[in-house]
């Protein structure tokens, strides 16, 4: 039976969701179903009988639908307040005493119900509901209900409250093999969890208990306790050791040479469960911290919240990730012969992981990854279905998903999905808006409700799309500035990652299915009006890249189209551009330029006249460079004009004229000008002039110059080291205010970091850690031994190819650290810099953490290795 | 009897004077280079890490060597430390042995054996072998110079070769393990099996007294015995662990025996009288998973489950217990240590 049932076991899945027509589960369903009917059955023939048709979900359910005559009580208000914002532990927690305090049976079944809806397979919540059904009329529903929980759940406390009610209800000798067989099933499912000791210890003495009346049945007795005895002793169960000793009495009172044998036998993995023990205690301990008092004799309900991942969060599910793993790296030792116990321990653990860490996708992710990886895709399949049911806006849940189901040809499938992931995203764009407008009207207009356009671009020609080619997955808010408020940053950032799953969505429609379900899917995202220009972009580099017969005529039509909309958003403009010039449209480009460059005013131009500037320099003639230098000499007065001049003789971001002859390699080559500044004022006095040569760009016109001698970026300017040929990259679009952008640069993405699952996984954990150490180092002014070690493995500068920094906002973030006074090489210079000017203060503070490089003391010395 | 008991109404419970703190996974072995004022460790996070022992924190970086197969290094399961004390060996999951240059901490030289998975490591007292136990059962002479197997690997008929140990005279290897209840005794040069010596449990520890009269055994029933080289007869079994003795270290004058043990506590043993030296013994919280002496005796280090190394200062201990010349060697009984 074992092995079957390993088999049976499935996934990690809402008992809704057990009856969709899943072989496997089919296999989950019936097997352990009637097992425990079996077990039940044998026991109590009357209840089984009579036992209900109805579900108690679906009582639940016409109740809830009938109205409610009397006032709303505090017990219906709370309940609406949750079916709003089902989320809400302390607001469950209190529904339930409530529904308890009232004692009425229907409200109480009404009240778990909706808990277990939202919080499937809470072993506590299952218990106290039970706990109302445990007197004899009721045993047919809470034998339903056992039914059901038991299903799917891996909770050793929830088995054992089964156990003791099936002994409950068995009590007489002729009943006991419906018991033992209980226990036989409980044991398969959550037999490996340290935490069954005491299922075992009570199997043991259950078995002990039976009376033999001939010798023959009396071996077949000492048989079966040898059995479960050698079992469990190979298992890290909290009680081993006690079982071991019970064990050798055991084999002792039998046959001392025999019991020698055995115990011989058993040592290693006895020993080996003892040593993994210790380490699955310290794994274990700060994952299920004890739980807090309960003002009720019921114990508090742990529900888990939603993350904001802050850093206690953060290190919980850490914690967790570290803890999956080890188990996955088999410490039992199990060999091949027992992988069907090593895959059902590794499951019995992630269904465990998915009930408490429920809303956090990566624990899914990890969870699905595993399970097909042990060669069970419909049960990979659904822990995804069931994450995402979980986590309903989980872009990493919903694109593995959908990948998943592209590569099994389920295209109507992964269509539907992506339809829902973005009904979904789009009410809560929706309604993150509405809180906007509420809260403030005279952000409104700006925001997000630009006009739906009205005409779609031609329809002829259009060819099929590129997968690769979207670089532009990363968060800019092309909009959000300094003046607006968090929120409709936050309404910017949202889009920008809803355009991220529309272009996912085209991308799909490009490889797996044709041309017309393609534009189809664009069409519908034209239509929609939180679509950011970024799903123009990739649509029409998919037409450039992927359509070669007259993909280009499409793609420039798209953009002209997009123009419509996004006239006004500077990021899309320079990729127009940027675009026109890749595929050598001279003509275009220039009617382009002209066309938008009076459109925005001179501080948001910028990037626009020198991305024009570069490829007039270096394509056009002498006369055309000398007249663009003073059309833009006439809009930036306050620029030198030796830096507009330089400007014209770079290449690739090698400024020589800033280098040689304004002395910026020399300058750069002397570490003693930064840490005393009785050397250093002379330069700082040269480097005055240099740094508002080298890049307006880097810094606001308005703004003092910086007195440091040297930048780390003064060489790489803003895209100036890409060819001028291609889209300009990300990076390259300095639209919105330098300051907030490059704040965002700094939360942004870290580059380089897929490489491989693995190395991400890990790099990521690090960055967290390093994330929080930065966090609680921010008082304390130790550099952490592995930042010193980091520093010291950076490529030398001039291998640097990744993104470039202002050297103002740089500044700023050194100001605003702690910086350690130990005197590495490596560490930036401590004391002599300018107090931050005041505006600055408003943008600065450090980035939030989650998926930005690390921004603390190491981070600055990027720029400071230079010295 | 009632000596030790009136010493312990006099004192508390003894503590460490250092706890060295670093390792992140089980401390596995230990080593005192000479000089008595640093110790190696090694763990089963896959480092080894030097400390210095008046102030109880770690020197430099962890020893680490990538594995083969580019990880960070597999769990250190044994280390051994050679007669001169300039080198270390150490044997890892992967089944590797190394050679480290102590001053540097760098790996000499490694030598792959054929199977994963390396227990138990021994120096011969010449210096010229090194023995090593794996987990399914084989033992492996290594000759230091040539860095060949001089002999093996031979099937020991250990599940988990846990002990190896070389006599002092270098002609015979004792082993003990899971799989018969027994200490094994080989000869070194031909691998032929020599002796059997049952136990009632298998044997976890083993340790050769420098005369090399005494054969010595910790055992998963928590016993330790002592066995008459020249008959392999049991002479004398010392009782108190509570669970299997997984360490045992022998001080260098051979009168003083220390024993790990996954009752969570060390013990001292007077092997003059085969008697206890002063409970209580010294208290851990976790398994104590090894355990050595100082060149002279006076320190004695423990590693733990809990990943932690505790030094104890075993002079003052015995001072206290009025044992104190048992610190010093045979000869000279009278002299203070």
């Amino acid at each position: 039976m074992s092995e079957e049932q390993q088999d049976s076991i499935v996934d990690i899945e809402t008992p809704t969701e057990i009856t969709t027509n899943d072989t496997e589960y089919i296999g989950d369903k019936t097997q352990p179903t009637e097992e425990i009917l079996n077990a039940l059955n044998a026991l109590n023939q009357t209840t089984a009988q009579n036992g209900h048709e109805q579900s108690p979900a679906q009582q639940g359910n016409v109740k809830q639908d009938t109205p409610s005559q009397e006032a709303p009580s505090e017990w219906h208000v709370l309940r609406e307040k949750l079916r709003e914002q089902p989320h809400d532990p302390d607001g469950w927690n209190k529904l339930v005493d409530l529904a308890e305090a009232r004692g009425e049976i229907e409200q109480i079944k009404q009240t778990y119900e909706a808990l277990l809806e939202v919080y499937p397979n809470t072993s506590s919540a299952q218990i106290a509901y039970l706990n109302h059904f445990l007197s004899p009329g009721l045993f047919p529903y809470a034998e339903e209900l056992f039914r059901r929980f038991l299903r799917s759940s891996p909770l050793v406390d929830l088995w054992k409250f089964y156990l003791t009610y099936v002994r409950r209800v068995n009590t007489s000798p002729a009943s006991r093999e419906a018991v033992s067989k209980a226990y036989e099933f409980a044991l398969s499912r959550i037999g490996q969890d340290k935490d069954s000791g005491d299922i075992w210890s009570d199997y043991i003495q259950f078995l002990k208990a039976g009376e033999t009346t001939t010798t023959w049945e009396e071996q077949q007795k000492m048989d079966a306790l040898r059995k479960v005895y050698h079992r469990a002793v190979q298992i890290p169960l909290e009680n081993v050791e006690r079982l071991w000793s019970e064990l050798e009495t055991f084999e002792n009172s039998l046959n001392k040479i025999t019991a020698k044998k055995f115990m011989s036998d058993l040592s290693p993995s006895y020993m080996q469960a003892r040593t993994v023990l210790r380490q699955l205690q310290r794994h274990l301990g700060p994952l299920f911290p004890p739980p807090p008092a309960s003002s009720s004799t019921r114990p508090h309900l742990y529900l888990p919240p939603t993350p904001t991942f802050n850093a206690a969060e953060r290190a919980l599910v850490g914690a967790w990730k570290t803890y999956l793993k080890w188990e996955e790296s088999n410490p039992l030792e199990f060999e091949d012969k027992d992988k069907t116990t090593l895959i059902s321990r590794i499951q019995g653990v992630y269904r465990k992981a998915a009930i408490r860490m429920r809303f956090y996708a990566e624990i899914w992710y990890m969870a699905f990854v595993w399970t097909n990886s042990m060669g069970k895709p419909e049960e990979a399949l659904n822990i995804l279905k069931s994450g995402m049911e979980a986590n309903p806006t989980s872009f990493l849940l919903h694109f593995a998903y959908c990948e998943l189901q592209e590569s099994r040809k389920e295209h109507a499938e992964v269509t539907t999905t992506f339809d829902k992931f973005l009904d979904v995203l789009r009410a809560e764009l929706d309604e993150l808006e509405n809180r906007i407008n509420s809260a403030n009207s005279s952000f409104t207009s700006d925001a997000p409700g630009r006009n739906v356009p009205t005409s779609a671009p031609t329809g002829n020609g259009l060819g099929s799309l590129e997968a690769g080619i979207i670089s532009n997955t990363s968060s800019f808010a092309t909009q959000a500035s300094d003046e607006k408020p968090p929120k409709v940053k936050e309404l910017s950032d949202r889009r920008q990652e809803y355009g991220v799953v529309w272009i996912m969505y085209i991308r799909f429609a490009r490889r797996a299915l044709d041309l017309k379900a393609f534009r189809s899917v664009f069409a519908k995202a034209r239509r929609d009006r939180w679509t950011p220009w970024e799903v123009y972009e990739a649509a029409a580099l998919m037409e450039y890249h992927c359509n070669k017969d007259g993909g280009t005529g499409v793609a420039s039509r798209i953009f002209e189209k997009g123009l419509e909309t996004y006239g006004d958003e500077i990021e899309f403009v320079l990729r127009y551009l940027g675009f026109l010039i890749s595929v050598n449209d001279e003509n275009n480009a220039r009617a382009l330029f002209e066309r938008v460059i009076t459109a925005f005013a001179p501080e948001r131009a910028r990037p626009l006249w020198e991305r024009w500037a570069r490829y007039e320099y270096q394509y056009g003639d002498l006369e055309a460079a000398q007249k663009l230098e003073k059309r833009i000499a006439e809009v930036y007065p306050s620029d030198p004009p030796i830096k507009r001049f330089a400007q014209r003789h770079t290449y690739l971001g090698t400024d020589a004229i800033a280098a040689r002859d304004l002395g910026f390699a020399m300058a750069a080559r002397q570490p003693a000008a930064l840490g005393s500044t009785s050397t250093s004022n002379s330069i700082e006095k040269r480097t005055d002039s240099l740094l508002s040569l080298t890049s307006a760009s880097h810094m606001l016109a308005s703004q003092p110059p910086i007195k440091r001698a040297s930048s780390p970026d003064y060489k790489r300017r803003e895209g100036s080291a890409r060819p001028d040929f291609g889209p300009p990259s990300k990076r390259q679009r300095p639209s919105s205010p330098p300051r907030d952008r490059d704040r965002e640069r700094w939360e942004g993405p870290p580059r380089k970091r897929f490489g491989s699952p693995a190395g991400w996984e890990r790099e990521r954990d690090r960055e967290l850690q390093h994330v929080k150490k930065d966090r609680e180092d921010d008082k304390a002014s130790t550099l952490p031994t592995v930042i010193s070690w980091f520093v010291g493995q950076l490529p030398s500068p001039v291998s640097f190819d990744g993104p470039v920094f202002r050297t103002d906002d740089l500044m700023m973030l050194l100001r605003n650290a702690v910086i350690p006074s130990a005197t590495r090489r490596a560490t930036p210079p401590p004391t002599p810099l300018p107090p931050a000017p005041p505006a600055a203060r408003t943008s600065g503070g450090r980035p939030p953490p989650d998926y930005g490089p690390y921004q603390g003391p190491g981070g600055g010395t990027r720029g400071g290795r230079r010295y | 009897m009632s000596a030790y008991t009136n010493e312990i109404q006099k004192k508390p419970v003894t503590v460490a004077r250092h706890i060295m703190r670093g390792h992140t996974g089980w401390v596995r072995g230990i080593v005192h280079p000479p000089g008595g004022r640093r110790i190696i460790t090694c763990s089963s996070d896959g480092s080894l890490r030097l400390w210095d022992l008046e102030s109880g924190t770690q020197m430099g970086d962890n020893w680490r060597d990538k594995g083969d197969d580019g990880d960070d290094g597999d769990q250190v399961f044994a280390i051994a430390l050679s007669p001169v004390g300039d080198v270390v060996a150490s044997g890892s999951y992967d089944g590797t042995v190394r050679l480290w240059d102590i001053e540097k901490g760098k790996v000499i030289t490694k030598w792959k054996g054929h199977t994963k998975r390396v227990r138990s490591l021994c120096w011969s007292s010449d210096g010229e072998q090194v023995v090593s136990g794996y987990h399914h059962g084989a033992v492996i002479v290594w000759d230091v110079k040539t860095e060949k197997s001089v002999l093996g690997p031979f099937e020991t008929g250990h599940e988990h070769v846990l002990a190896v140990i070389c006599s002092p005279d270098t002609t015979k290897i004792a082993t003990g393990g899971f799989n018969e209840h027994a200490i094994k005794i080989w000869g070194t040069k031909t691998g032929e099996l020599l002796s059997t010596i049952k136990h009632d449990s298998h044997v976890s520890s083993l340790a050769w007294t420098s005369n090399g009269k005494k054969l010595i055994s910790g055992s998963q029933d928590g016993l330790i015995r002592i066995f008459h080289t020249a008959t392999w007869q049991q002479i004398a079994i010392l009782e108190g662990h509570q669970d299997v003795v997984l360490a045992i270290s022998l001080c260098s004058n051979d009168r003083l025996l220390a024993s790990a043990s996954w009752d969570t506590t060390a013990r001292l043993w007077n092997l003059e009288t085969n008697l206890p030296v002063g409970p209580p013994p010294l208290q851990h919280q976790e398994f104590v998973e090894c355990v050595a002496f100082s060149t002279d005796g006076k320190l004695l280090v423990t590693g733990s489950a809990d990943h932690d190394a505790y030094l104890w200062d075993i002079h003052a201990i015995l001072n206290d217990a009025g044992f104190q010349d048992l610190l010093s060697s045979p000869d000279k009984v009278y002299s203070a240590p």
